[in-house]
């Protein structure tokens, strides 16, 4: 855990995470960019639209016995629809993400370099040409295929994340799905590619803590 | 921090106040005043389809709350469907729980399901006749293409009237495995069956009337099968132990005593014997007649009651040559069961009428037991044994039968009967 003062506001900025090397100031919502013995505000985070997701930060929980705890988010907008990207701080100190969407829960750590095999398949997805979907690919020995391929951007962002995640911000997301409920997503971010792997879990799996509450639920 | 339960704005078309119950996933809703389906997907609120229309009711109402599956859930989208091609209609809700997510409960003749969106690869699904989910077999029943007719409330979709999906249904009673297909994507859905009376419950409405078999409706006795013939086999073993620890019975008494025509009119009697619990008591009398007849009266009397049990017992004789064969007919040994004697001290009084009884009279001897095995006791007793499972036995198969009238793709034992195509 490394501590900064946000230089705009002074108040003080947390990293929890050895990854994380942006964050938004809780306070004035400047962006903050962390480099190695201090930090730069690089503008500021307009206030996320409201969303019925049942994470905050802080909330806890856990993933196939590991405890994990939500640092930050990135809120992705796509012409279909918005999915939440929250970032988590795990006692393993890998890189997940928890990644909320439709409903559906997944969680998936960064595999890093991201295999190239892999990585043509997903930019020549990024086509959105479909017979792209359905090809398989096999990351991680998970045997996987695509099943989507869409252009998002940033709609905001909160707390601390791995990657500067400004409004606006533009990705390409590849999804891949096995055939029991395996997940990995490919990003494509100008000149950067990055790739993730894991799996569907349910709400009830995770035994989440300090979780949102809503006026009659 | 607690969050806002429902977001609302205004309808760009009428400007009526519109609801929205899950923020940040619905990215369509139709306007409760004039039907237009707006883009909620971000604040710009523009009409995707613009109507002119009351909402029209339906069964369970737009945020309406209940339980189901242990799970609170609320209504927030409604969509009528049709087949295109069966003209078959059924109702879709969906349910929201900001835990849990999505549900889609269904309505179809009165017959109900909830059902949730997975994620899985499954390519053969939709194409191949059977398919695998969770070491299940689910088999084709229907393949269809449906259209959206009504919609109402909000959606995680951009709905539209008049969407289509080609849709593939396999069945797993009470589960149920919906493939649909449109230009972008590929959806499975995994259905089970619900009791009309859970939904009611859970939402505290009245239900349309259930017509037919859903499809994936549980057969009678669904999972009891097994346990109905482990009690079977359970009990007609029972039965079968009882028979044979019972056997020949018990010897109670004996009596013996001499007739000669002095004495053709005198009532003998036995000892008292006792019997131990209520069972069958059988009285054998052997008499060495030889061309000869003769009736034995008998009366159990009970010694403290004096209730008497009254028989009558006929022995015949007859033997003989003729023609170069030995003949006989009758025998010389009589058996009586007396059923259902309670526990007591009894008397066996005997009240022989002989025939012609020669002058040296005969020697009758008689044989007193109790708890005899009767075999066409036990023969009842096997035959209500089995009466219930060969019913639930029939009454499956016939229900089977009829759950696939309604499929092309009924397996062979159950398209019997109708050999047209």
């Amino acid at each position: 855990m490394k501590k900064f003062n946000c230089p705009s506001c002074g108040a003080e900025v947390v990293f929890n995470s050895n990854h994380s090397v942006y964050a938004v100031c809780k306070y004035c919502h400047s962006m903050i960019v962390r480099h190695d013995l201090d930090v730069e505000a690089i503008g500021t985070m307009a206030s996320l639209p409201e969303d019925m997701s049942p994470f905050q930060i802080g909330t806890e929980g856990y993933y196939q016995g590991t405890h994990f705890s939500l640092v930050g988010r990135m809120k992705m907008g796509w012409e279909d629809g918005s999915w939440n990207e929250w970032f988590m701080a795990t006692d393993d100190g890998r890189k997940g993400w928890l990644a909320e969407a439709q409903g559906f829960y997944s969680i998936c750590f960064e595999v890093d370099p991201p295999p190239l095999e892999f990585a043509v398949r997903a930019i020549q997805s990024q086509k959105q040409d479909n017979q792209f979907v359905g090809s398989a690919l096999v990351l991680n020995n998970q045997k996987l295929h695509i099943v989507d391929a869409k252009k998002a951007t940033c709609i905001g962002s909160e707390g601390e994340l791995p990657l500067a995640a400004p409004q606006g911000r533009m990705i390409v997301s590849v999804d891949l799905l096995g055939a029991y409920g395996e997940f990995a997503s490919v990003e494509i971010e100008t000149g950067k590619l990055r790739a993730y792997s894991g799996r569907y879990v349910d709400w009830k799996a995770m035994r989440c803590a300090n979780v949102r509450t809503f006026d009659g639920w | 921090m607690a969050g806002k339960p429902v977001k609302s704005f205004s309808c760009p078309a009428c400007g009526g106040i519109v609801e929205i119950r899950a923020a940040g996933h619905s990215i369509s809703a139709v306007c409760t005043h004039c039907s237009s389906v707006i883009d909620t997907a971000n604040d710009n609120f523009k009409i995707i389809k613009k109507e002119h229309e009351a909402s029209r009711p339906t069964d369970i109402p737009i945020g309406a709350k209940g339980v189901l599956d242990s799970i609170k859930w609320e209504v927030i989208g409604y969509m009528e469907k049709k087949d295109k091609s069966y003209m078959s209609y059924w109702d879709e809700y969906l349910l929201f729980n900001p835990y849990f997510g999505f549900r889609f409960l269904l309505q179809s003749d009165g017959h109900w399901n909830l059902a949730s969106v997975i994620k899985r690869y499954a390519p053969l699904a939709g194409s191949a006749s059977e398919v695998e989910l969770d070491r299940e077999k689910y088999s084709v029943y229907c393949r269809g293409q449906s259209v959206v007719e009504y919609v109402k409330g909000e959606f995680y979709w951009r709905v539209r009237r008049g969407d289509e999906d080609k849709y593939v249904d396999y069945i797993a009673p009470p589960r149920m495995l919906t493939v649909e297909k449109n230009k972008q994507e590929m959806t499975e859905t995994l259905a089970e069956y619900l009791e009309a009376e859970v939904v009611a419950k859970a939402f505290g409405i009245e239900l349309p009337k259930k017509i037919g078999i859903a499809p994936n409706q549980p057969a009678p006795f669904y999972g009891k099968l097994v346990a109905i013939w482990k009690i079977t086999g359970l009990s007609i073993f029972i039965a079968l132990l009882m028979q044979w620890s019972a056997g020949s019975g018990t010897l109670l008494a004996t009596t013996r005593f001499h007739i000669e025509p002095s004495t053709r009119d005198k009532t003998f009697s036995s000892l008292i014997f006792n019997n131990p619990k209520r069972s069958n008591l059988f009285v054998k009398s052997r008499v060495p007649l030889s061309n000869d007849w003769m009736e034995l009266g008998l009366s159990l009397v009970n010694e403290e009651t004096n209730e008497a049990y009254d028989a009558l017992q006929a022995i015949e004789y007859y033997s003989g040559y003729d023609g170069g064969d030995y003949w006989s007919e009758g025998g010389q040994v009589a058996e009586t069961s007396f059923s259902a004697i309670p526990a007591g001290n009894y008397r066996l009084l005997i009240d022989p009428s002989p025939g012609q009884l020669g002058q040296n009279g005969l020697d009758v001897s008689l044989e007193i037991k109790r708890n005899v095995a009767v075999w066409s006791n036990f023969w009842m007793i096997f035959l209500l044994i089995i009466a219930f499972p060969v019913y639930a036995f029939f009454y499956r198969w016939y229900f089977e039968n009829k759950r696939w009238e309604n499929s092309d793709y009924a397996p062979a034992i159950y398209r019997s009967g109708d050999s047209d195509d």
